[in-house]
Parts: C-alpha cells; sequence; structure tokens
C-alpha cells in the first residue's frame, strides 16, 4: 500500500498553500517530509486523510481516496497533533473510543501503550497531567492501534527527550522494515539524517525536491571546494579569472564553486597565491535544505514585491 | 452499514462517558431536576373553601367539567329527531353600559342529553355569537361545522346522531355526525342557551388583570318539533346550577353562572306562541385549566435542561476546541454519521436519566403538594401510573434530551460552545419570559414556534380552544397540545442537524 499525491491545489483566501504537489510515498521506506513551518506539510496530510478538501489534484490511499477506505485505520495511521485530545480523558480511555470506532479489540490497547513506552499506570492518568513527550507517545499509539500499512506522524520528534528522539527513530526504522511506509514530517532536516530513506521537500505549497538522501547531499555538495587562504583577496581574483564563483565564508575561508578541487589547486599554484587548506566540500542534509529552501523562498518573493 | 453505525454509537459512548467532568454535570441535572421539583412544588398552598359538595361534576370520561346552562326539554325515547329554528341569539353582558359589549362565545341550540344530571353524557348543535356553528358532544369534542345557519336539526339513530344545517328550513346540509355511546334510549331533548363569563383583561409586564363580568346567552327558537317523543310537554331546566365551585389558582374566580346577577337579567325560559325564548348561563366544556399540578410537579425538568445544555453543547465543541474532531473524522470519515451518533448517544443518555430523575421526583412532589393542601376532591390526584403524568414526565424527559442535542447540532455549526449555548438559551428561555410582557397574541405565537412551545407536553390537560378560557402563559398555558408541542422542538433539532451535517461536510476539519 502507497500514497499517492498527484497536483494537490489548495487555496486559503489569497494565499496558495498547496501549488501543485505531487509525490508518493512507497512501502518498506521511511520517507521525510521536510520544509519550513507554513510550507504546507500539514495541510498535505490533512488532504491525504480527507479531512481537508483540496481544490484541485487528489491523493489517493492504496488507489483509493482516504474517505472510501472501509476501514481507514487499518491502512492508514496518522498523528497529526500530539495535542488533539480531550484532557479530561484517560490515556487508555483515548485508545479506547478509537478501538472502537475502528472495530478493533481491546487487547489493542495494552499492544499499542508497551510499544510506545506508556504501559503501567500512565494509561491510567488523564491526559491532562501528560508531559509533551507523553503525548506524542499516545499520539503514536493511536496511530499503531490498527496495525496499519501506512503510518503517517507529523514532526513526531517535537517535544521527545533525547532518549525518545532514538526510540522514534528506531521505531520508524522498524515499521519500515515491515515492509509499512512511512511519512514522517519535520521542518528540521537534520532530524531526518539518519532515519530517511527518501526525502520530500516542500517549500511554500510546491515540492522542490523528491529524491534519496544521498543523492539530495552528491546534488547540494554539486563540486564545491572549500579553501582556507591567508590571501583571499588574491585568490578570489585569480579564481574568478579561471572562471570559478567564489564566496566568502569567513575572514580566511572562501567556497569556490565551479573549478573542482584540482583546478583551483592549479590556478592558486600558477598565481602563487598561498593557501592552506583545499578540500573538496561534503554538505550536511540541513544546508542542503537551507539552500534548497532559501531558493524556493527567493522564488516566491520575487513577484510578491513587485506587486 | 449497521455495523458501521454501532461503531460510530460505540465510540461515541466511549467518548461521552470517560471525560469525568461531563459525567458530574449529567450526574448534577438529574439531582437539579430533583431538587428543584421538590422547591416547586413546596411553593403553593391551598385552602379549601367548602366541603364535599363543591365535587365539581365529571363527564362521561372522568375528568371534571363545566355543565351549566338553561334547557327547555322533553322526554325522547329511542330514535327521533329534533328540529328548530334559532330565531335569534343575543349575548348580554352585565356591564355599565348596556349591550355595549358581547361574549363571542354566548351560545343556544339544540340538543340530546342522558338526564338532567350536571356532567351527563350529551350531543349539541349550536350556534355561538362569534364562533359559528358546532357540533359538540361530552363536553372536550367540538366540531366547527358551518359559519351560519339558523335551522338546526339533530337525528338519532342508535348511538349515531348526525347533524344538519339549514338556512331556510327545506334544503338541509349534512353538517357532521358522531357517535356516542353514553345517551342512554330515555334521554332529554330540546333547545338550551347559555353563556360564559365575558372576560377582561389586562397585561403588563409581571401583572395580570382579569375581570369577569356576568353574560347571559339568550336564545329564541320557533318551529322546534320532536319527532320520536311523547308529544308535548316541555319543561325548563337550569341545569348544574346549585353548587358553585371555585378554580383555585386561576386569577379570576368564575361564578360559574350563578343565575343571574344583579342587573335585573334572570335565567329561565319561557314558551309561549310556539316561541320558547332561553336564558341561560354558565358553560358547557372541560373544566379550565387551574393549577396543573402535573405541570407544576415537573418545573425541575427547566433547571435540569440548563445543566444539559452545557454538556451537549461541550460534547461537539471539545472535538473542535483540541483538535480532536481530526482524529474522530479519520477513525469514522463518514462526518454525518459521527453527528447522528453523537445525536443519538447524549439523546438517549440524557433522556434516561431525566427520564428516571422525574419519575423520583413526581411522586414526592405530589405528595408535598397534597400535604399543601392540593389535594382530592378539589384536585387529581396524580401518580405514575396515570397515563397522562407518564406522558408528562416522558415528554419532559424527551424535551431535555432534544435540548441536549439542539446543544450539540449548534455546537457543530458555531464550533465554539459559548455561541451554541447562548443561542440555545435564548430560543428556549426567552420566549417564556417575553411571553408574559408581550401581547396575548404575541406571547400564544410565541409559545407556539419556538422550542419553549415543547413544554406543553408537561400539561396535564391541553388547552381547550372552543371554550371562553383564555390561554395565558401567566398561568403556564401552553397554547399547544402536548405532543404537536412537542414536535417544534424536534423541528428545531431536524434543523440543526441538517445544517450541522451540511457544515460538517462542508468545511475543513
Amino acid at each position: 500500500m502507497e500514497i499517492e499525491v498527484d497536483g494537490l491545489r489548495k487555496q486559503y483566501g489569497q494565499v496558495s498553500a498547496l501549488d501543485g504537489v505531487s509525490f508518493t510515498v512507497r512501502p518498506g521506506l521511511v520517507t521525510g517530509f521536510v520544509g519550513p513551518n507554513g510550507a504546507g506539510k500539514s495541510t498535505t496530510m490533512r488532504v491525504i486523510l480527507g479531512l481537508d478538501a483540496a481544490d484541485g489534484g487528489r491523493a489517493l490511499v492504496g488507489g483509493r481516496p482516504y474517505r472510501s477506505l472501509r476501514d481507514p485505520l487499518r491502512a492508514v495511521g496518522a498523528m497529526l497533533d500530539a495535542s488533539a485530545v480531550h484532557p479530561g480523558r484517560r490515556g487508555r480511555d483515548h485508545l479506547l473510543w478509537i478501538a472502537n470506532a475502528a472495530g478493533l479489540p481491546k487487547r489493542r490497547l495494552n499492544e499499542v501503550l508497551e510499544q510506545v513506552g506508556l504501559a503501567g499506570g500512565a494509561g491510567k492518568r488523564r491526559v491532562g497531567g501528560y508531559s509533551l513527550g507523553m503525548r506524542q507517545r499516545l499520539g503514536i499509539a493511536a496511530a499503531l492501534l490498527g496495525d496499519p500499512r501506512i503510518l503517517m506522524l507529523d514532526e513526531p520528534v517535537n517535544g521527545l527527550d533525547p532518549e525518545g528522539i532514538v526510540w522514534i527513530r528506531g521505531l520508524l526504522r522498524s515499521l519500515a522494515a515491515e515492509g509499512r511506509a512511512v511519512l514522517v514530517s519535520s521542518h528540521l532536516m537534520g532530524e531526518l539524517e539518519d532515519t530517511a530513506d527518501r526525502l520530500v521537500v516542500i517549500g511554500r505549497g510546491r515540492i522542490i525536491a523528491d529524491t534519496s538522501v544521498p543523492e539530495l547531499l552528491a546534488a547540494a555538495s554539486g563540486g564545491r571546494v572549500a579553501l582556507r587562504t591567508s590571501a583571499p583577496a588574491d585568490a578570489m581574483a585569480v579564481l574568478s579569472r579561471a572562471g570559478g564563483t567564489v564566496a566568502s565564508v569567513g575572514t580566511d575561508a572562501l567556497t569556490v564553486t565551479g573549478l573542482g578541487a584540482e583546478a583551483t589547486v592549479a590556478a592558486l599554484g600558477a598565481s602563487r597565491v598561498p593557501f592552506t587548506e583545499v578540500s573538496a566540500h561534503r554538505a550536511t542534509l540541513e544546508e542542503a535544505y537551507m539552500e534548497l529552501t532559501r531558493d524556493a523562498a527567493e522564488f516566491q518573493a520575487a513577484p510578491g514585491g513587485a506587486a | 452499514m449497521s455495523t458501521l453505525l454501532f461503531r460510530q454509537v460505540r465510540a461515541e459512548w466511549t467518548k461521552l462517558r470517560t471525560v469525568r467532568r461531563w459525567m458530574l454535570t449529567l450526574l448534577a441535572a438529574a439531582v437539579a431536576m430533583v431538587v428543584m421539583t421538590l422547591l416547586g412544588a413546596a411553593g403553593g398552598s391551598v385552602q379549601h373553601a367548602g366541603g364535599p359538595g363543591d365535587v365539581p361534576p365529571k363527564g362521561p370520561d372522568g375528568k371534571v367539567v363545566r355543565d351549566a346552562f338553561q334547557f327547555v326539554h322533553q322526554e325522547m325515547n329511542g330514535d327521533g329527531t329534533i328540529t328548530a329554528h334559532l330565531a335569534s341569539l343575543k349575548s348580554l353582558v352585565e356591564d355599565g353600559a348596556p349591550r355595549a359589549k358581547t361574549e363571542p362565545w354566548a351560545k343556544a341550540g339544540i340538543m340530546v342529553k342522558d338526564g338532567l344530571e350536571p356532567g351527563a353524557s350529551y350531543v349539541a348543535l349550536l350556534s355561538t355569537v362569534g364562533h359559528g356553528v358546532r357540533l359538540q358532544n361530552d363536553f372536550s369534542h367540538d366540531k366547527a361545522v358551518s359559519a351560519s345557519g339558523a335551522w338546526l336539526r339533530l337525528t338519532r339513530a342508535g348511538s349515531r346522531f348526525t347533524a344538519y344545517v339549514s338556512s331556510d328550513g327545506t334544503t338541509w346540509t349534512k353538517a357532521g355526525s358522531v357517535t356516542v355511546r353514553g345517551i342512554t334510549a330515555n334521554a332529554q331533548v330540546g333547545v338550551f342557551s347559555t353563556s360564559p363569563q365575558h372576560s377582561e383583561f389586562e397585561r403588563n409586564i409581571g401583572s395580570l388583570g382579569v375581570t369577569d363580568v356576568p353574560a347571559h346567552g339568550v336564545g329564541t327558537f320557533d318551529n322546534v318539533t320532536v319527532t320520536g317523543g311523547i308529544p308535548g310537554k316541555w319543561t325548563g331546566t337550569a341545569v348544574g346550577h346549585s353548587p358553585v365551585f371555585d378554580i383555585p389558582g386561576v386569577g379570576h374566580p368564575g361564578s360559574g353562572g350563578g343565575g343571574g346577577g344583579s342587573s335585573g337579567v334572570k335565567d329561565g325560559s319561557t314558551i309561549a306562541a310556539g316561541m320558547i325564548t332561553v336564558t341561560g348561563s354558565g358553560e358547557i366544556g372541560p373544566r379550565p385549566r387551574g393549577s396543573d399540578l402535573v405541570q407544576q410537579g415537573l418545573q425541575g425538568a427547566l433547571f435540569g435542561l440548563l445543566v444539559v445544555v452545557a454538556v451537549g453543547s461541550l460534547s461537539m465543541t471539545s472535538e473542535f476546541r483540541h483538535g480532536l474532531v481530526r482524529t474522530t473524522f479519520t477513525a469514522l470519515p463518514r462526518r454525518g454519521g459521527v453527528l447522528v451518533a453523537k445525536a443519538l448517544v447524549l439523546g438517549t443518555t440524557v433522556f434516561v436519566l431525566s427520564a428516571v430523575a422525574l419519575a423520583v421526583a413526581f411522586p414526592l412532589g405530589q405528595s408535598k403538594m397534597r400535604a399543601s393542601g392540593f389535594r382530592p376532591p378539589g384536585f387529581p390526584k396524580w401518580g405514575l401510573s396515570d397515563p397522562t403524568a407518564l406522558r408528562a414526565i416522558i415528554g419532559s424527559a424527551l424535551l431535555v434530551a432534544l435540548v441536549a442535542v439542539l446543544a450539540m447540532a449548534l455546537g457543530a455549526v458555531f464550533r465554539h460552545s459559548a455561541a451554541a449555548i447562548a443561542l440555545v438559551l435564548v430560543v428556549v428561555l426567552v420566549p417564556q419570559i417575553l411571553a408574559g410582557a408581550l401581547p396575548l397574541g404575541a406571547a400564544r405565537f410565541l409559545l407556539s414556534v419556538t422550542p419553549a412551545a415543547g413544554f406543553a407536553v408537561q400539561q396535564s390537560e391541553p388547552h381547550y380552544s372552543f371554550t371562553s378560557d383564555l390561554c395565558l402563559p401567566d398561568d403556564g398555558c401552553y397554547p399547544l397540545s402536548p405532543w404537536a408541542g412537542l414536535a417544534v422542538p424536534c423541528l428545531y433539532v431536524l434543523g440543526a442537524m441538517l445544517l450541522a451535517w451540511w457544515l460538517l461536510r462542508r468545511r475543513d476539519a
């Protein structure tokens, strides 16, 4: 079972929240859904779950619209908002009504509570007294209740302590390893670096990148060279003449694009510009993401500024 | 499909019962219903003015009635026909300016009655001053049969009575027929006339002044013929005029038509040269609403209703407030089904709770009221086994449940509990407050078209529109019949549910 999102559009008044969003969430993989706050991640997830209506395009779950699924909770387990619980209800009762709604047996309650680490007394307490981390775990428990083929978690790492973060990474990996499709969103790329197999990057309602993690890193590093020199002005002049694009990233540090490490060293050597270090730049996921989303922001800002 | 509804209902029931505050509030509503019923029952007191002689007559169905009129009659054995021409019908109101006022319910006509005892079964075809020609029987049955028609005819065939009306005495139109089994073969037939007191009232906010003026109906008949009877002898009788009983609790003590007043008009009859003139006063009909012990014994329902409105609206708005509605619609994508399940669960829970609370409170309240003087023979004794009391209790519980569901549906419309609660209270309470201040017509309209009309279900007696009795909101009278009244909040619930359903489907969750 997979999620297929095809050309989703949604307008809130004048603001275009989704502007032709298309991607696929495949079984057996953790798909990271990243973008800055307000980029359209949650809106996309709500549309997939049939909660919000799209103005255009479609979102299919296992080939069908969510609202036409016979047993939706056995197909998709979702956590959109960990605080979406009634504070006066016990954690276990919160799961109980969902189980009743989905026609699931009561034993699932204990199973998922154990799975998320809320076994013991926590489930018998009222949710109003839960920490954010506990609510997060309860929300994940609710998503797991129907033993679904697809998991969809919106910002599940939020509010978790370091131990919890390690736990959820392991959980996501093992769920994917069981052949489930996992879609997990975050506004911090770093959170997904070691977890996601694929990344769908969204900015201002558009998909900026839909790729695997190594591909994204390679693209972001794109032949850049980091250079450390005591004569940055000379180096900039020489390298520009040689056809590179040079950016200053510190008092004695430069980034060169378009030449490669070898040509850079050759050009510097020929002009006798001193340098202490030349290295092919290895971008972090975070940097790649920053670059992508910055572009998206600039692209969107121009027409708005002109108007 | 049915398993889906089962799941929806089960999920909603789990939701409702697992929020402790809601359950405590519902319990508080039940307690409020019991306590306020008992407090309401302790409110009044009554002293019996007279002895056992004041027992009002009872009609064929056992209910107390009014039965006072002037009757010129003879015996008719078995089947037969009485025909009369009502030459004139006048209403004499004993007021300062003579003949200035008329009582529209002054009436005269022909009657077949099972003897002369007040409360005896009868059929009458009568003309009124202001409400046309009517066929009435056994006090609580009335049918307007014709706008006018001076010639009246009533034919008996066994227990079947057929009425005819004519304007000229030759061309007769069948006006209607009734089956009345309570009239024995040996019946009294004749012409009669009577008039209830003429009431004038003045209403201001919080005060009501009613002035009752004695009035007489004067009917002049000619061409009175009876076939099938023993030919001949007319006798005049004032039916039901001896003991006068007051209607406790009503602002206007009635003299019951005590046989003439001070101005010289005397009830009676004259027979001369084929003309029969009958002058009578009184009323033939159900006993007017006095203190309605059933209604007074269910006052707690209103207070319970105020409390459950909060739970009703919160059960829906809390879903929006906490974003829980997304979890709900993810688990159960059919939003209309969720709405129906919520209504079923909430309505059933509140109904059961209210029915139990009121069934507990009612007998306690009744015994309390009996202790303060509201007891037989002046007042009926109500218990849980009386169908009327049971109807009022069940109806009150239904009303409370309907209002809770209304609050829930409006919660889905507004997605905000304050707005939903405010609107429910406005449509349920404000009409009752305004009814005391507005002109009578407007007040009655308000109590017929707003959900407040549902309180009619608490009345042990409906308001009978074919008598001169006023349906005064000040007396707690709701103009509609019990079930028709309850249908009004039902329609509001239906409307709110449809609107909520449409909006839930249309809006993003």
